[in-house]
């Protein structure tokens, strides 16, 4: 710990009624009371006298000018019952980015330093507030920003992760045990387990944990949605509409998009990325055919695709082929991104039928709208919900993970797959071991367990040893 | 520096100094059981002149308990002992009366021979290459202290030893094998009497020295179950046990068809193994049951392990029957294997019994068995209580962490088995002999040796019971296979001169020819056509595409390179007809096991990097309070010098090691 003084915003930027600045660290009560007026007499409060976990109004304003920024709650909590086990305050302003801004400017004005991305949870781990995964929960919030992701995360704060883990982590540790006690015990009676059956309900249940944590993940890191369509629909326009903001070029030219644009927009708790992309068409010009690769890569990465649609025309052979490309990566299965058709410019009196396309992807919700005037988008996004939340629904009550615990995750779950190839291959007991013990030790980068304790432990509790 | 035998252009010590007159040795070992015999042995092939003191010079290399040698992790010690010029293994070729394989068929790192012992013999054979060893001297007496020097130096160092009939002996290094020695106390039933097995005395003078030089100790226990007169077991009733019908070798010797084996005519009452390629006894096979738990269980309060008067920590993996029956209460039978103790005696070890009930319960427990229904005991199962020095006052050099060349080695160290005894009497006396020419000590590595995976067990983790080596503790199983022992070792065993030139140029010749057979496998491109349509479904590697090298085709688990041979006429010469029987397995398990054991590395790479760096040396770990609670106190206590050392202590979680790294780099960054 450096034993300065640190502060950020400590709300979501651009959202909510209100947004706090936090500031941590020994000199926390002297920065604030250099940016806080409270009370009749308009006096900088005297934190250190007053009990802590206090709650005062009062005004932020500038240190230097004494010009009021905004109407703030302060609140006071002395060290250690605190977050980050530091005196803490937290100034309460209004929402807007604006207001906050300027305290936070005021605070550093003051004396602080802008912390670093999760400086805050770094201390509170390094001042043993918090074990390694409850601050890498806390991290995962932070940048989750949304209120399912909290709710995620707080479960993930009780052990959630590890409740799940366990029965994967048991399967795997059993087989562990009965294969080291075979190869160390030979005289001894060890009762035979049926290997392959133990392997694969291992696997499974570790798959089954992968696959939830990965909705966990859809409420973290947001889900990917690609628009896509023949050039000229109106997919930017759309974009916009769902955006309500100017960021992609909208021209009546076809094929201006040439690169793919994202922004970020928040659906009920999950933060949906939305990729525009370059109308898939074929096409010579070099430079959209670049666009048009990204865009299909970006279809590939999407978790669902809007597929825009001329409203006022025939679809077009373009449209046929688009539709196309998305119908054959449905019946793929697990990689096809679920799709919703949105009929563009139906505030247009030009109405033409778009039937040769929704029978190429039956099934797939139809709205239709106008990205000028606005009409259907909301549809179009509730349509959207109901795909993406589709998705994670499957998964009962998603566990949240960091890339950190799923990249050991999915270690464990690839070597437990090395050892069911081993074993159909008929390699002996000593190379499986290898491939079972790999996949504890990943485990147990989640789990906090080391090898050799838990399975010699097993090992004993479990087989009568010792001849 | 010298190490021969009392030098005679040694500088003279002022007259007045008795040292003069005093014997003067290059190392000392005390003790001359399983770990003081190699050490012994390794120190006198290094060229340092070695004294060998024991309480009773006829029970050099003795076994007080199982005699047998080898098994899942203690074979690969002992190919490793051989492989470092030792006696173990060379011995236990010679003494033995029964050779088995175990895990045929769970993979060549896990096979492992066990060897039955004439236990008589085997003493012999090794008490005989310890006087045939030149510079090398037994004598029977007592070390009741050691001389330890601690002025002008930060750190004591070792002098000598004093013993009780010849009073002080000088030493540059001393290397304590105590076993059980130390304040050791035999259990059974109600009777408790002082020693350190049955005949022998305890030394409790040794140990005091030891404890007022600041040694932490450890209470330990272990037991031995009893042994019957074979004239009264029925064993019709047991299912006999035959040695290998194939010729098995622990040493590499023996495999050179360059060992006799010492034999003796067996009595006619034991039970021949048909084998023709040496003599072996059978053992015999039976089980407890019901009754013998029902008597157990009644007897449990007159227990020593269960009434509270054995304190000492006993292994998990060697349980008395008494702890077998309280804790597995479903099981309805536990094994129990009869095993001649030689040749030409009568008593039978009863593998399975161990045990310190009281003697009558003993015997009503044996009489429940159908077999033993008749049987008499000759000598009665006890237990040993035993002061262990706690083993993190090693380095994994096996020297002391607390006195300079002073070496300990052995069961003294808290571990179990006479193969991990050797294991570490071997590197004890290899180091204690780098000591006194002042050399670099060797640290074997836990990707180099099982020895290595124990010393550092040993020296970094912290000690809850009795310490036995298992495969599973070696993280690169796949790599330490007894086959490859010699390849990793002989290196460093002529280094040291613990080889000769003959040996290390075979072993040199032999990795050569590997090399050049796998190249031909290599660089082989075979077609179906190569070969007839009905072989190549007895070979059962499916079909051979065009081009494919045998190196692939041996990779497919079904194939076998004897089969190959046969039918690709190519491998009928070249450097793979040069092979030996032994080592075409050995290339076939090397090829099959290779991209495995590729495998393990990487996985094993994957963590090299933090297994490798370095702690910061002055961290207060209590001070760390985001380390959990149990994690501070281990690490404070053992003081790793790495983070892989850190990694395998107990109680220490990967989330632990987490928490260290973001620590040690924000004290690299700012130093303070």
């Amino acid at each position: 710990m450096d034993g300065s003084t640190i502060a950020a915003i400590a709300t979501p930027p651009g959202e909510g009624g209100i947004g706090v600045v936090r500031i941590s660290g020994p000199e926390a009560p002297e920065i604030a009371e250099r940016v806080f007026r409270h009370g009749k007499a308009n006096r900088p409060p005297r934190l250190r006298r007053l009990r802590s976990h206090r709650l005062l109004y009062g005004r932020v304003v500038d240190p230097v000018t004494e010009e009021p920024i905004d109407e703030a709650l302060l609140a006071w909590m002395a060290a250690p019952n605190t977050y980050t086990r530091e005196d803490t305050v937290e100034l309460s302003c209004h929402g807007g980015p604006v207001p906050v801004r300027e305290t936070l400017r005021a605070v550093l004005a003051a004396g602080a330093r802008h912390a670093e991305p999760g400086e805050f949870t770094l201390r509170a781990f390094l001042n043993g507030r918090l074990d390694l995964t409850q601050a890498e929960a806390v991290l995962s919030v932070v940048s989750a920003r949304t209120v399912e992701g909290l709710r995620l995360a707080v479960a993930d704060l009780g052990g959630e992760l590890s409740r799940r883990i366990r029965p994967a982590r048991d399967a795997v540790l059993s087989l562990l045990a009965f294969l080291d006690a075979a190869a160390d015990f030979p005289e001894d009676e060890i009762p035979p387990v049926d290997i392959d059956v133990e392997l694969a309900a291992a696997e499974a249940t570790l798959r089954d944990v992968i696959a939830g944590a990965r909705a966990g993940l859809l409420f973290r890191e947001g889900a990917q949605v690609a628009i896509v369509g023949r050039p000229n629909v109106g997919k930017s326009s759309l974009l916009n509409a769902l955006l309500r903001a100017d960021r992609a070029i909208v021209t009546p030219i076809a094929g201006t998009t040439r690169d793919v644009i994202s922004e970020t927009i928040t659906l009920r708790g999950i933060p949906v990325t939305l990729l525009d992309t370059a109308g898939i068409a074929e096409t010579t010009d070099i430079v959209e055919q670049i666009g048009i690769e990204r865009s299909q890569r970006a279809l590939a990465a999407a978790a669902a695709a809007i597929l825009v649609l001329d409203g006022t025309v025939s679809p077009s052979s373009d449209d046929l082929k688009v539709a196309r490309l998305l119908a054959d990566r449905l019946p793929g299965g697990e990689d096809a991104p679920p799709v919703v058709i949105a009929i563009n410019k139906r505030d247009l009196p030009d109405r033409a039928a778009q039937e040769p396309v929704l029978a190429l992807l039956p099934g797939c919700p139809v709205v239709e709208i106008s990205s000028l005037t606005g009409k259907g988008i909301a549809d179009l996004e509730a349509a959207l919900l109901r795909v993406l939340e589709g998705e994670a629904a499957a998964q009962t009550r998603p566990a949240l993970i960091t890339a950190r615990q799923h990249a050991a995750l999915d270690r464990a779950l690839n070597h437990l797959r090395d050892a069911i190839a081993a074993r159909a291959a008929g390699y002996p007991l000593d190379l499986l071991a290898t491939d079972v013990r790999a996949a504890f030790r990943a485990l147990g980068e989640v789990t906090g367990e080391t090898v050799d304790e838990a399975v010699l432990t097993e090992i004993f509790s479990r087989f009568c040893i010792g001849k | 520096m010298h190490c021969s035998v009392s030098n005679p252009l040694r500088i003279l010590p002022p007259m007045n100094d008795d040292s003069l007159t005093r014997p003067r040795y290059d190392v000392i070992v005390v003790g001359a059981g399983h770990a003081g015999c190699e050490a012994a042995l390794a120190a006198a092939r290094a060229g340092c002149s070695t004294l060998v003191v024991t309480p009773n010079l006829d029970r050099v290399g003795y076994m007080p308990c199982n005699p047998s040698i080898g098994g899942p992790g203690k074979s690969h010690i002992v190919a490793e002992v051989d492989a470092l010029g030792g006696e173990m293994a060379r011995a236990a070729d010679r003494a033995a009366l029964q050779m088995r394989l175990l895990n045929t068929s769970k993979g060549p790192a896990v096979q492992a021979i066990r060897a039955q012992e004439d236990k008589l013999l085997y003493a012999l054979a090794m008490k005989e290459a310890l006087e045939r060893q030149p510079g090398l001297h037994l004598c029977q007496d007592e070390v009741v202290s050691l001389r330890i020097e601690t002025d002008g130096d930060d750190r004591p160092r070792v002098r000598g030893v004093v013993t009780r009939a010849r009073g002080e002996i000088d030493a540059e290094a001393v290397i304590i094998t105590a076993g059980t020695f130390l304040r050791g106390a035999l259990i059974a039933g109600e009777s408790r009497t002082v020693g350190a097995r049955a005949g022998d005395d305890a030394d409790n003078e040794l140990a005091n020295s030891l404890s007022e030089r600041g040694f932490r100790l450890r209470r330990l226990k272990t037991g031995t179950p009893p042994r019957v007169d074979a004239r009264t077991v029925n064993f019709s009733a047991c299912e006999p046990q035959d040695g290998s019908d194939e010729p098995l070798w622990l040493s590499r010797d023996g495999t050179a068809g360059e060992i006799e084996p010492l034999m003796v005519p067996p009595l006619p009452l034991h039970r021949l193994s048909p084998a023709a390629w040496r003599p072996q006894l059978a053992c015999f096979r039976t089980g407890t049951n019901e009754q013998t738990h029902e008597l157990i269980r009644a007897n449990l309060h007159r227990a020593p392990m269960f009434n509270g008067s054995i304190q000492g920590t006993g292994p998990r993996y060697c349980p008395s029957v008494e702890d077998k029956v309280a804790r597995f209460p479903d099981k309805p039978t536990h094994p129990v294997f009869l095993e001649p103790e030689g040749w030409r005696t009568t008593e039978l070890y009863v593998q399975g019994m161990s045990t310190s009930l009281p003697f009558d319960v003993q015997d009503a427990a044996l009489r429940t068995i159908p077999a033993l229904r008749e049987a008499r005991i000759t000598r009665y199962g006890y237990a040993v209580e035993y002061d262990a020095i706690d083993p993190s006052e090693l380095s994994p050099t096996m020297e002391s962490r607390r006195v300079r060349n002073l070496f300990l080695a052995g069961q003294v160290n808290g571990t179990s088995g006479y193969e991990e005894a050797a294991g570490q009497g071997i590197l004890a006396g290899l180091n204690a002999a780098n000591a006194v020419r002042q050399r670099p000590l060797v640290v074997l590595g836990r990707d180099q040796a099982y020895i290595g995976v124990m010393a550092d067990d040993l020296a970094t983790k912290p000690f809850d019971e009795p310490y036995r080596m298992l495969t599973s503790r070696a993280e690169y199983r796949l790599l330490l296979r007894p086959d490859t022992a010699d390849d990793r070792l002989a290196p460093l065993a002529y280094e040291h001169g613990l080889i000769d030139r003959a040996r290390y140029d075979a072993v040199t010749a032999e990795r050569a020819l590997l090399d050049e057979a796998i190249e031909q496998l290599r660089s082989l491109r075979v077609a179906s056509s190569d070969v007839e349509r009905g072989d190549l479904d007895a070979l059962g590697i499916g079909s051979v595409q065009q081009g494919v090298t045998i190196e692939t085709l041996l990779r497919r688990p079904g194939a076998m390179l004897a089969a190959l041979c046969r039918a690709f006429p190519a491998l009928q010469s070249g450097p793979i007809a040069r092979l030996s029987p032994r080592l075409l397995r050995r290339l076939e398990d090397e090829v099959k096991y290779g991209a495995f054991i590729e495998r393990e590395a990487r996985e094993v790479a994957r963590r090299a990097a933090l297994e490798r760096r370095p702690l910061p040396e002055h961290v207060n770990y209590l001070a760390i309070s985001s380390l959990r609670f149990e994690a501070r106190q281990k690490l404070a206590q053992y003081r790793p010098k790495t983070f892989g050392e850190a990694s395998r202590l107990p109680g220490v979680t990967p989330a632990d090691i987490a928490v260290l790294l973001v620590h040690a780099t924000r004290l690299e960054a700012s130093p303070r």
